[in-house]
């Protein structure tokens, strides 16, 4: 259990909650405690509902440990995403890249 | 719309703990500027984003004593435009002369599964005006500009 990122639920996919703050001070540290928790899982769905604040460097993080996960064959679904969170994501464009769910479940059933 | 024509000062070290602070100082501002909350957000993203690329550019490599890295933000509201200069002393960086991301570079990068490089475009997406210049006396200085629509 880390301090940005709490897994919810194990299994295929692994559900893990990221929360709080996610800036340059603490990407590095959101990346780790991601990669930490997903271990040799290859599907996860972030759920964002805890999210205070994203900057692209917390989204960097967040594409970053996806792009690891589909070179295991895996993918990453984000979920739940807080409209001023999702904005980001819209605006980088990323939301072509990367699948977004408005809830956890419907997150975990498109795997 | 707030209809003070004030001017405000914020003056914090140059590290990324000081993040939170600058937001609060320019979420507080926005407000009473009258932005709408949503027209905040994206007010407090691009001063982030251009406060980290300080931290991160001008000061990550800079002979410059760690107490001395300071980052000034100077806040003025007036004639319909909520405007944000920030100055550091730290290497020269303009961070105008980054090539502008295309919305495919944009999306490409996140495909490559990139960690960075997506500030320039947050600032330009939701800033009106971006002004950068040098000077050896006083550093870098970006000035940021938003018109404050009705």
């Amino acid at each position: 259990m880390g301090t940005y990122v709490k897994k919810v639920q194990g299994g295929d996919p692994l559900v893990l909650a990221v929360s709080g703050v996610l800036d340059t001070g603490t990407a590095a540290t959101l990346a780790a405690e991601l990669s930490a928790e997903i271990g040799s899982a290859r599907n996860v769905v972030a759920d964002f509902s805890g999210t205070e604040h994203l900057t692209s460097a917390g989204a960097g993080a967040i594409m970053s440990v996806r792009n690891t996960l589909k070179q295991k064959g895996g993918d990453l679904r984000l979920a739940a995403l807080p409209e001023k969170i999702g904005k980001v994501f819209k605006v980088l464009h990323l939301d072509k890249v990367v699948q977004i769910h408005a809830t956890v479940e419907s997150a975990r059933a498109s795997f | 719309m707030g209809t003070r024509g004030g001017k405000l000062s914020l003056a914090v070290p140059g590290t990324v703990d000081h993040l939170a602070r600058i937001r609060a100082f320019v979420t507080d501002n926005a407000r009473q500027a009258g932005f709408p909350e949503n027209d905040v957000d994206e007010v407090v993203l691009a001063l982030d984003e251009a406060v980290a690329n300080i931290v991160e550019h001008a000061y990550a490599g800079s002979a410059l004593p760690v107490r001395e890295r300071k980052i000034r933000l100077d806040i003025e509201c007036a004639a319909g435009e909520f405007r944000v200069r920030l100055q550091d002393r730290g290497t020269p960086y303009d961070p105008t002369l980054a090539k502008a991301l295309t919305p495919e570079e944009s999306a490409a990068k996140g495909e490559r599964g990139d960690d960075g490089g997506w500030g320039l475009y947050l600032i330009r997406r939701f800033m009106d005006n971006i002004n950068y210049s040098y000077s050896p006396e006083t550093g870098n200085t970006l000035e940021l500009v938003r018109r404050i629509r009705r």
